[in-house]
């Protein structure tokens, strides 16, 4: 376990390596300019060029990517050229946002999704059923920033229930934290419910299947602990996949809803150094992304092992 | 009696019950401001966040509406966009125009608590003019600027340039007054000690967040109600917090709900939620920004004049501004290169050329030229709505008299990026924020991108910079020449003024007035 651990580790290297150049050269390659976004769009090209010069974004482009690379090395991901920080610190700063509205969104996705799942396949083809398939559909189907205004329009224009936007620290108290977290994390939780509840649904109703499951019905065991200690188990290992995958796609998805809702999360931070051509965030932020998606999916699958003991890594 | 355990359950009925009794009493809504009250936080909800808020540094929108309540310069507009002083008391000119000594108000203090000297009114003075494109085209004029003594600085001339103190008061990339020490630690770069001697003192800034000013309990107001960026300015409120929300949708439900007093620049299409709703205000900002055809003069077709002139008669202003901007209280069709409310250099030169769509006019000056269908490139950006339904509508008109088009839309860091290259593109669209002076105008300008060079247009600047501002009557008589010849050369191809739609909640901010850019000194919160 631990030598395919330390494998799996390893092979973030060349992902690092790979990811790293591809940012850097295609942010680089891709038009736009940071000091014609900080100095305005009156400025003149004189006035750019002195500017540019003082960024040290002049240099010839191998130049700032060897320079960018010795430092990554080195562990420093450099400076923001806006927020006038360490890349590093400006991602810890808007880290606690993201981290709060992905871990909310999920939980939500969760407890509505498997329970759902589950029951849908118990009662397939009923009319909870075909209400559940209407759910997944409209879940995976409506996008999380029209869910968002929608949440807006209803929750905190006409029922002044939550704020519009914003973001309260936890530091502030718990209950203005959820509050400022609670429409993006049900905007955000209802596409990942849907991807959830169908893949719960869909392996529950394969499971249910199964012989195992038709001995422990002949043995006598009810239908509550039949779903509960032989078919949800092992319906949660396909199920569990999606999960890991739906924590990623949660990042991604939380670039649109975190700029609905101004959020100061990592998916802001993006879109705004995206917009302003703040090369080290965007290279910074999308190695951070990508050093996430590696150790979710590493994490996924050292789950596996734990929920099916066939599973061995060695 | 049905017991409600839940006490979300519980505030939900609450809030029906609250609505239902709002929506049947529309009337209710609270009285005016009355006496101003001192303390409170504005919160202002803003379209985008600044790259800096040194205000010498840039010369965004964002960063001007945070910086002018931290920085003050010398000079600034008044109400009626003339320039009066801020932090000097007053000036004298030498009889040959060739001396201005200017002296500075008694008391001034920094937000550091230092007082404010001569030495850093040189020291921010001559950075200005190494910074911004108005400071450099002013220092050209320039031989020195020195201390006499503490209170008074002096500026020589190389040549008579009348536009001096005028560009002294220019909000764009002003000429603000910093500590000696920040402009030294600055240098050309921005800066990130923001101190200046405003009414609000920079507190934080957390990016993507807020950012919050303080009242500057120290601060040594002007007397006079002039209005505009200077005269007698009270900070009421304890703070301002301006967050960025960049969903035009959010800014106004935020401002319907009382999350924000303000919304800033929200799309004209909302202004009837705006007037249906009793609690909000609609300030309808007419010295806002006016769209132009920017034609490059530096490589392809439109080096020639008379391609130039062909767009102005290809283009109908009233179509171009109607899809741009949509409900006509919002645009005004008028040729003039400044804003009527700006009286001191308004002019309507060209009236007889501007709006005046001849195709057959067009079809000939293209003849004329020897125009045989090169392909043009006409760049948009959909990050501003109007700018890219502009060109939904420029791209037929000019295909309808025989220009071949290739239309480009991009997003605006890229656009201002080819922008820059003389052979990526033929027109770009854009708008022009209120300029203060003929000498101040960006795209007059020969290193701008579209490098107009005219020796007609130079001279008639070179006169309008040695005609003392005193002799109104010369003056009028150049404006309407160089507005003449910019509806002869064509330079930019004007489509129209627009006006800006800045919403605020008439139950929660008060003494609130309208300007080409929000302010919020004389202004108070109850609540």
């Amino acid at each position: 376990m631990a030598r395919y651990v330390a494998g799996r580790l390893a092979a973030l290297v060349p992902v690092v390596l790979v990811v790293g150049v591809t940012v850097f050269l295609l942010i680089h390659l891709i038009p736009g300019d940071p000091a014609q976004v900080i100095l305005g769009p009156d400025a003149s090209a004189a006035q750019v060029a002195q500017l540019r010069h003082a960024l040290g974004l002049d240099r010839p482009i191998y130049v700032q990517l060897v320079l960018w690379f010795e430092r990554v090395l080195r562990g420093d991901l450099g400076n923001s050229i806006f927020l006038r920080r360490p890349v590093a610190q400006a991602i810890g700063e808007h880290l606690g946002p993201t981290a709060g509205l992905t871990a909310l969104a999920e939980a939500l996705a969760l407890a509505v999704a498997i329970p759902s799942g589950v029951l849908a396949a118990w009662k397939q083809h009923s009319r909870f059923d075909q209400a559940f398939m209407l759910f997944v559909l409209l879940g995976v189907s409506i996008p999380s920033f029209w869910t968002g205004l929608n949440l807006i329009a209803a929750f905190a224009v006409s029922i002044r229930l939550f704020p519009v936007a914003g973001y309260v620290s936890p530091a502030r108290g718990i209950g203005p934290w959820l509050g400022s977290l609670a429409l993006p994390a049900v905007a955000l939780a209802f596409t990942q419910a849907g991807l959830i509840a169908r893949m719960a649904r869909d392996s529950t109703i394969d499971v249910l299947a199964e012989d195992y499951v038709r001995t422990a019905r002949s043995k006598g065991l009810d239908e509550a602990a039949v779903l509960a200690r032989h078919a949800v188990r092992n319906a949660l290992i396909p199920t569990l996949t999606v999960v890991g995958t739906s924590l990623a796609n949660l990042l991604s998805g939380a670039v649109v809803v975190e700029t609905v809702f101004v959020l100061p999360g990592i998916g802001n931070l993006v879109v705004q150094s995206i917009s302003r051509r703040d090369y080290p965030v965007i290279e910074g932020v999308v190695l951070f992304v990508a050093l996430v998606y590696v150790v979710l999916n590493l994490l996924v699958d050292l789950l596996y092992a734990a929920l099916d003991p066939r599973i061995q890594y060695g | 009696m049905v017991a409600v355990r839940s006490p979300l359950l519980a505030r939900l009925l609450a809030c029906l019950v609250a609505l239902s009794m709002m929506r049947a009493a529309p009337g209710l809504a609270a009285p005016g401001g009355g006496e101003p009250v001192r303390g409170g936080v504005i919160h202002v909800a803003t379209n985008a966040e600044p790259g800096t808020i040194d205000w010498q540094s840039s010369t965004a929108t964002a960063t001007r509406l945070v910086a002018w309540h931290i920085f003050e310069g010398l000079f600034a507009l008044d109400r009626n966009y003339e320039v009066k002083p801020l932090l000097a008391q007053g000036y004298a000119v030498s009889p040959d125009g060739l001396r201005y000594t200017i002296r500075l108000r008694q008391g001034l203090k920094f937000h550091n608590g230092q007082p404010v000297t001569a030495d850093d009114v040189v020291a921010s003075l001559e950075r200005w003019g190494k910074l911004s494109s108005g400071g450099q085209e002013t220092f050209k004029a320039i031989k020195q600027v020195k201390k006499v003594d503490d209170g008074t600085i002096e500026i020589d001339l190389g040549r008579a340039f009348a536009p001096l103190i005028t560009n002294l008061g220019d909000p764009k990339q002003a000429a603000v007054i910093m500590p000696k020490s920040v402009v030294e630690a600055s240098g050309l770069k921005p800066a990130t000690e923001l101190v200046g001697t405003g009414p609000y003192i920079f507190k934080r800034w957390t990016p993507g967040q807020e950012i919050v000013l303080a009242r500057n309990p120290g601060y040594v107001s002007r007397t006079e109600d002039w209005g505009g960026i200077t005269g007698r300015k009270v900070a009421y409120a304890d703070e301002i917090d301006f967050f960025p929300v960049t969903d035009p949708q959010v800014r106004f439900s935020g401002v319907s709900t009382g999350q924000y007093d303000l919304a800033l620049e929200l799309p004209q299409d909302l202004y009837p939620k705006v007037k249906a709703d009793p609690h909000l205000t609609a300030d309808i900002v007419r010295v806002f920004s006016w769209t132009g055809v920017v034609f490059n003069k530096a490589h392809g077709v439109f080096t020639d004049q008379r391609l130039r002139q062909a767009v102005l008669f290809a283009m109908k202003p009233a179509d171009l501004m109607a899809a741009a901007i949509g409900p006509k209280t919002f645009w005004q069709l008028d040729p003039g290169l400044f804003f009527p409310e700006q009286k001191g250099v308004y002019s309507r030169a060209g009236a007889e050329i501007y709006n005046h769509q001849n195709l057959d006019r067009a079809r000939a000056l293209m003849k004329e030229a020897g125009y045989h269908g090169q392909k043009i490139i006409v760049m948009s950006t959909k990050d501003y709505t109007w700018n890219n339904n502009t060109a939904q509508v420029l791209v037929p008109e000019l295909q309808a008299v025989g220009f071949s088009v290739e239309p480009q839309v991009y997003d605006w860091p890229t656009l201002l990026s080819r922008r820059a290259k003389q052979d990526l593109w033929d027109i770009f669209l854009t708008g022009f924020s209120p300029s203060i002076d003929p000498t101040a105008i960006i795209f007059f300008g020969s290193t701008w991108p579209g490098w107009y060079k005219s020796e007609t247009l130079e001279q008639e600047l070179a006169k309008w910079s040695s005609t003392p501002v005193s002799d109104a009557a010369a003056r009028k008589k150049l404006m309407d020449q160089i507005q003449t010849t910019f509806y002869t050369e064509v330079p930019v191809a004007k489509i129209g003024n627009y006006f800006g739609l800045e919403v605020y909640n008439n139950t929660r901010l008060h003494g609130y007035t309208s300007y080409f850019d929000v302010r919020f000194w004389n202004t108070w919160v109850t609540h």
